[in-house]
């Protein structure tokens, strides 16, 4: 792969903050149209917020391939995780969810396996 | 961490699931994908992309599925608890491919990071409704 130009590098950098973005924000939809406990499983189907997620993911899937066309794969998989960091600012904003020591603790650790799965597969 | 288990467990179950079938659909997206040759693909009319359609279906109901299944479980507990749960596809996908790829090697620094992840997915999972927030 040759050496990114600064186009190429804002390039890379808006790509991935939006891809994250689109796909943590996806999960908030999806959750949005969960019917929850004891709620009728089929409605969900009717929900536009499940549509609007689904569509939401293959908007950021389709950002990823353009990621991969840039990075090798083994940069890509761990820069994704930066969709945890967007989904626990996203559900204390939208959801009132507390953001805990030990919910940075797991997701530091999640982040640190997906950088070491990635290495060994780059290798 | 037992009060969150019972709090989100059921969460956690169809996440895990929804995981599971990330990583299926992956895996029968890998071959269809690789031998794709579009211009062939255009070329053979509607018979070409009657016959792409056909290839990536499978993978695509997994995925609905797996979509399906996720949604139904985000409403089973917290969102910053079971998104990150998703990150299991990647060591479900690794042992799928292990199991079904096994030309394909996996060196041991992946093992360690699998380990890794599965720890991470833990201390998260068992995060509790009591514990302080930083913010």
């Amino acid at each position: 792969m040759t050496p990114l130009s600064t186009k190429d590098i804002i390039i890379v950098v808006v790509v991935l903050l939006t891809s994250t973005f689109i796909s943590s924000l996806a999960s908030y939809f999806l959750k949005k149209s969960s019917p929850g406990e004891g709620g009728n499983k089929l409605r969900m189907l009717i929900s536009p917020f499940f549509y609007l997620g689904g569509i939401m993911y293959v908007i950021a899937a389709g950002e990823n391939i353009i990621l991969l066309k840039m990075l090798p794969y083994a940069m890509v998989l761990p820069l994704g995780s930066l969709t945890y960091i967007w989904t626990m600012f996203l559900s204390n904003r939208l959801l009132g969810e507390k953001i805990t020591k030990k919910k940075i603790l797991g997701m530091c650790i999640i982040i640190i396996g997906v950088v070491l799965v990635a290495y060994g597969k780059g290798k | 961490m037992i009060e969150s288990l019972k709090r989100n467990g059921k969460g956690i179950i169809l996440l895990l699931i929804s995981a599971f079938s990330l990583a299926l659909g992956q895996l029968l997206w890998k071959k269809p994908m690789e031998n794709l040759d579009l211009a062939l693909t255009f070329s053979q009319g509607f018979y070409g992309v009657w016959m792409l359609f056909l290839k990536v279906l499978p993978g695509f109901l997994v995925y609905a599925v797996g979509a399906v299944v996720m949604t139904i479980g985000l409403g089973y507990g917290e969102l910053s608890v079971l998104q990150p749960i998703n990150s299991m596809s990647y060591v479900f996908a690794l042992i799928l491919s292990a199991i079904f790829i096994p030309t394909e090697k996996i060196s041991w620094i992946t093992v360690v990071g699998i380990f890794v992840v599965i720890a991470g997915v833990i201390v998260i999972g068992g995060s509790s409704k009591n514990d302080t927030p930083v913010n």
